[in-house]
């Protein structure tokens, strides 16, 4: 409950210092900037958040998201697809890529980080030679306006973050399967005794978190207008700093569908302040690392001051 | 909590401090580079740094870290700040032109730098002149193979407007010179590996050859190992671009010359024309940047 | 009708028989306590009727049917609950997602009224009135076994198998669980209840078994017996003359303790003499691992003074004790005090790496010559310096362990159970070792659970109990009764 509040807490607090440092900051245009510049790494963040509740990782999001993005893209500009069915295509390949990985935990025994590392390797492999290794452009209007558009002063991006935000909220504060989630993370044993299927239960969670990053590698493509082969490099850091950030466990067991969202939202403000700040990019690298270890330790403390009050 | 939140504002306000110099008043160009992490553009960046400073604008530098979401990003938060132009190093002529797009609708004119874009408005594009250098490349040759003889041009990739333009301007001034003959050009695709095979099969085939001209230099390396390889001396080989190993060559000698882009220019040149353009002056949409033989 | 019946239940674990033809039954209303030292076989059998061991022979009737458990599950299914030692509840979810977990109310979205409503009326029951949303990691120990008992029982146990439940709970919580299970013997549960405290068991238990080295001794009725008796049955083994005592203690004082006091023990005092080996005789959770820990400075210490040779020691660490000649053995060898997977060679070596190195390099010769010197010392069998650790049995393992501290040339030797699961052959020769050296002036100090053997090789024995030091007996004058009682608080 405290650690929910802590992200907020620092979500707003680095806000207000912002403000306070650059009057650009708390433009209406600038703050609808940094929910769209987040709301990619949040969506991918917020799927990923679902195999660490479980207690594991999935490493393989960022080429998950490049594969999907070029397969969308490919199978509109060179096959003449219609955009529904190649989008459709393209999130199937994710959910089937998670579920891979969901196997080789579950009936392979690999650990979670050996497994996605694994696919991600092999997605980043497949991805470039979909592309040969050049981006796709001419993508069509319906296509782009996922990412680009949007509907009165909002844009879809942020729109469909809140959207999915919701989903997952629902998932997993209401659901049995998202209830059975939270107790494989917290022991996978006590799950097991307690009736649950812990492995098809892990598989799937794999699968979403493949849905996720092949919706974002979506969204990344028709923002860009064209499918980047590089797509996504480091997008897998990126999102589990952003679930670690919003307070979620890394060891499973413990967080919620907001804290990745809050976390991509730190680090997207971050991002955008020391921009407006004109700050150099060198040195913005070494202020984001710093952030990250004052967020997480602010975390920590404050849930190991929790368990001394037992 | 609240000492973090006192940690944070004091960390904010230092940078805010140390690093927000200059105020928004004034002349502001956004410039947008590929990427840092490469000594060209770090060499392109500093140019435009000492350009900027000499015209008396300030210069606020975002670095895309080769991440095309990461530049859609960096394009959004320099729209934020309404400055005056925006000089952008393109991490990929599509995926730039939805940025572009944008400036275009802030009404910020937008210049592209060294890569270029595939849509949106461009004031100008200021970029090296491959046609002048490939020019440079061939009278270097003519006069060291002493104005006639055979000579072999090494093609890099198809379509790609490097080889287009450097061979544009190598065959201009060749085609002119009646002693020159041209006696073989294929593509190596601007690979060291295919640069040594193709040249290794047209000695086979063309045992006397005086010079050899490639689009870049990897493949001229190439080149230059098949004729050692061969126990052939006496080509004199040129190449393109000026990477380390080539002026390595150069400096022992088995490399005649290379043709070498000025990043500085590139980065000053950029800066001025967004000045000039700002000052009212009609700029050409084209702006080539002289390269240098180095030999 | 008997709830459970045992018949000739067998386990054998690979080179120990853990349990031998157990005929055992269990009533409905009852609250039978089952008791035994450490190794007697206790857990092993609740562990079978848990389903988490499968038996090797013998039959289980549950309700006059016979029935195969196969699983945990399977044996929560048929109405048997377990409440562990370690808890099973998820600490970061509610009380009522816990008792409710993978039962949870409602057709995909969880409802979470019903769930919530559904805890409360099981708390309730018990006459618990917790919030069924609090989180259970905000709640104190005693508060989540209850929570745990009320799981069980909402899966509609109808045997429950308490594990030293008591073992972490303060005296008040201690009263609390004891009503508790008071209250379910009324509704006619069956409950078996194993712990070390007599004074708990003939407060609460209707019958009693003992085991001993897997036997069952006797199943009495708790009005024909008293606690003599059953520390009696417990213990009631032949001293064999494997203890060859030989070293006779100094005047010389090695080792001086002053109120010594950290976590889960306080004013712990003693001294040790040269040449003399104390016992230290304390029940599981009495205190004296953590007391050897904190002694050897892995562990914080919060009170109290330690001089080493008449010379105080001003801040305990491990690298203090080492200079000053103290070193500790510790009691799980397998986790912290081998290198399972390392050679005999580099286990016996890793403490005098310096001292074999030259310029900075290993002499592999010097290696093999003083790890050779060891083997042949201590008699390790097989004497083969590359064999991995693990292949070693017990016994062996054990001798490295000591071994390896012997090149630091220690004065002060702490044995945290120096034999714990090893057979008497090993034994014997560990305890011949612990009296060559104590001839050669070393001060050991043994820490055990086995009574037997704290009777048999120490000088002098001090007894621990709840964290503290309860009382002292010089080797003529100790009996096991004496110490069994003062240990498991039995009136004498």
């Amino acid at each position: 409950m405290i650690q929910r509040y802590n992200s907020v807490l620092i979500l707003i607090g680095l806000y207000l210092v912002l403000a306070v440092i650059s009057p650009l900051f708390f433009r209406m245009q600038n703050l609808v900037n940094i929910f769209m510049q987040s709301s990619i790494t949040a969506i991918v963040a917020l799927g990923l958040s679902l195999p660490i509740l479980t207690g594991g990782i999935d490493l393989s999001v960022s080429s998950t998201a490049a594969l999907a993005g070029a397969i969308s893209a490919g199978l509109i500009v060179r096959s003449g697809w219609s955009v529904f069915s190649a989008i459709g295509l393209a999130l199937l390949i994710g959910i089937g890529i998670g579920a891979l990985i969901g196997l080789l935990v579950v009936l392979g025994r690999l650990p979670p980080f050996v497994a996605s590392l694994s696919l991600m390797a092999v997605g980043r492999g497949l991805t470039l030679i979909y592309t040969e290794g050049k981006p796709i452009s001419g993508l069509p209007a319906g296509y782009i306006a996922l990412g680009s558009g949007s509907s009165g002063s909002i844009p879809n991006l942020v729109i469909l973050l809140l959207i999915l935000t919701f989903m997952t909220h629902v998932l997993l504060s209401r659901t049995r399967y998202g209830h059975h989630i939270y107790a494989i993370g917290g022991s996978a044993d006590v799950a097991r005794l307690a009736g649950i299927p812990v492995g098809r239960i892990t598989i799937s969670v794999y699968a979403l978190s493949g849905f996720a990053a092949a919706f974002s590698g979506v969204l990344l493509t028709a923002r860009l207008w064209s499918a980047q082969p590089t797509a996504g490099t480091g997008l897998e850091l990126e999102a589990i700093a952003a679930v670690v950030i919003g307070g979620n466990s890394l060891m499973g067991g413990y967080g919620n569908a907001f804290g990745p969202v809050i976390g991509a939202l730190i680090m997207g403000g971050i991002g955008n302040g020391l921009n407006l700040l004109k700050i150099p990019s060198y040195i913005q690298q070494v202020v984001r690392g710093l952030v990250l270890i004052v967020a997480v330790m602010a975390d920590f403390r404050s849930h190991r001051n929790n368990a001394a009050a037992i | 909590m609240k000492r973090l939140l006192v940690l944070l504002f004091v960390l904010g306000s230092i940078s805010g401090v140390l690093f927000a110099r200059g105020d928004l008043e004034g002349t502001v160009y956004g410039l947008s580079i590929s990427t840092l992490n490469n000594p060209f553009f770090v060499t392109l960046k500093e140019g435009a740094e000492a350009k900027a400073s000499e015209l008396g604008v300030s210069l606020i530098i975002v670095d895309s870290q080769d991440d095309p979401a990461k530049e859609a990003v960096n394009m959004e938060d320099l729209i934020q700040q309404g400055v005056d132009a925006i000089l952008v190093n393109p991490t990929d002529a599509d995926a730039i032109v939805p940025s572009i797009m944008k400036a275009n609708a802030a009404a910020i004119p937008v210049l592209t730098i060294d890569r270029g874009a595939a849509g949106g408005e461009i004031v100008a594009h200021i970029a090296s002149d491959n046609v002048a250098g490939g020019r440079m490349a061939a009278e270097f040759l003519v006069e060291a193979i002493g104005g006639s003889g055979k000579l072999v041009e090494l093609e890099g990739i198809a379509g790609t407007s490097a080889a287009r333009d450097r061979g544009e301007g190598f065959n201009a001034v060749v085609g002119a010179v009646p002693g020159i003959e041209v006696v073989a050009r294929q593509t190596a695709n601007f690979n060291r590996a295919e640069g040594l095979s193709v040249f290794e099969n047209i000695l086979q085939a063309q045992p006397e050859i005086n010079g050899v001209f490639a689009h870049n230099d990897e493949m001229i390396l190439g080149a230059i190992e098949a004729a050692k390889a061969a126990g052939n001396t006496g080509i004199v080989f040129v190449g393109f671009d000026a990477i380390d190993d080539a002026i390595v060559a150069v400096e022992d000698g088995s490399l005649a010359a290379t043709v070498a882009q000025q990043p500085d220019m590139i980065g000053a040149l950029g800066v001025e024309t967004a000045y000039k353009y700002l000052m009212g002056e009609t700029v050409s949409a084209n702006i080539p940047v002289d390269l240098a033989l180095v030999r | 009708m008997a709830t459970i019946t045992l018949r000739g239940i067998s386990k054998a674990f690979p080179g120990v028989r853990a349990l031998k033809r157990i005929d055992l039954s269990f009533w409905p209303g009852e609250v039978h306590a089952v008791v035994g030292e450490n190794g007697a076989g206790k857990s092993t059998l609740m562990k079978i009727l848990a389903g988490d061991y499968r038996k090797d022979s013998g039959e289980i009737q549950l309700f006059g049917r016979v029935e195969e458990l196969g699983s945990p599950r399977g044996a929560q299914q048929m109405g048997i609950g377990m409440i562990h030692q370690e808890l099973t509840l998820l600490p970061n979810r509610s009380i009522a997602e816990n008792i409710m977990l993978g039962r949870e109310p409602g057709l995909g979205l969880v409802n979470r009224k019903l769930m919530i409503q559904t805890a409360r009326d099981n708390l309730k029951q018990l006459g618990l009135e917790l919030n069924p949303m609090a989180m259970v990691s905000f709640l104190p120990i005693a508060v989540r076994q209850l929570v745990e008992i009320v799981k069980a029982l909402s899966l509609n146990a109808k045997i429950l198998i308490l594990d030293e439940p008591t073992s972490s709970l303060t005296e008040t919580e201690t009263r609390i669980l004891l009503d508790m299970i008071k209250t379910l013997r009324e509704r006619d549960m069956t409950l078996i209840y194993i712990s070390h405290r007599l004074e708990e068991v003939f407060e609460i238990a209707d019958r009693i078994t003992v085991l001993r080295d897997g036997q069952l001794i006797a199943t009495k009725s708790i009005n024909e017996t008293n606690p003599s008796e059953v520390v009696k049955m417990m213990v009631g083994r032949e001293l064999g003359d494997i203890y060859n005592r030989v070293a006779t203690p100094k005047d010389e004082i090695l080792l001086e303790i002053d109120k010594l006091g950290g976590k889960n023990f306080r004013d712990c005092s003693l001294v040790l003499h040269r040449s003399e080996i104390l016992g230290i005789y304390g029940l599981v959770g009495a205190g004296r691992t953590e007391f050897a820990r904190a002694l050897f400075g892995l562990d914080p210490v919060i009170s109290g003074k330690v001089k080493i040779e008449g010379k105080q020691i001003e801040r305990l660490s491990i690298r203090a004790a080492i200079a000053r000649g103290l070193v500790y053995v510790p009691e799980d060898r397998k986790t912290q005090g081998l290198f399972l997977e390392l050679s005999v060679r580099k286990n016996l070596t890793i403490n005098m790496l310096d001292s074999l190195s030259y310029w900075g390099l290993l002499s592999f010769r010097r290696l093999a010559e003083v790890a050779s010197g060891l083997i042949e010392r201590l008699k390790i069998r097989p004497p083969e310096l590359f064999k991995r650790i693990r292949h070693l049995s017990g016994g062996n393992q054990q001798k490295v362990v000591i071994a390896k501290w012997l090149s630091v040339q220690p004065k002060i030797l702490v044995l945290d159970e120096p034999t714990r699961g090893i057979d008497v052959g090993s034994k014997a020769e560990i305890y011949a070792l612990i009296d060559k050296l104590a001839t050669e002036g070393v001060g050991v100090i043994i820490i055990s659970s086995e009574l037997p053997e704290i009777l048999g090789i120490s000088d002098r024995i001090l007894v621990m109990k709840a964290g503290e030091m309860v009382g002292e007996f010089q080797r003529e004058d100790a009996t096991q009764d004496g110490i069994m009682h003062l240990a498991a608080g039995a009136e004498s």
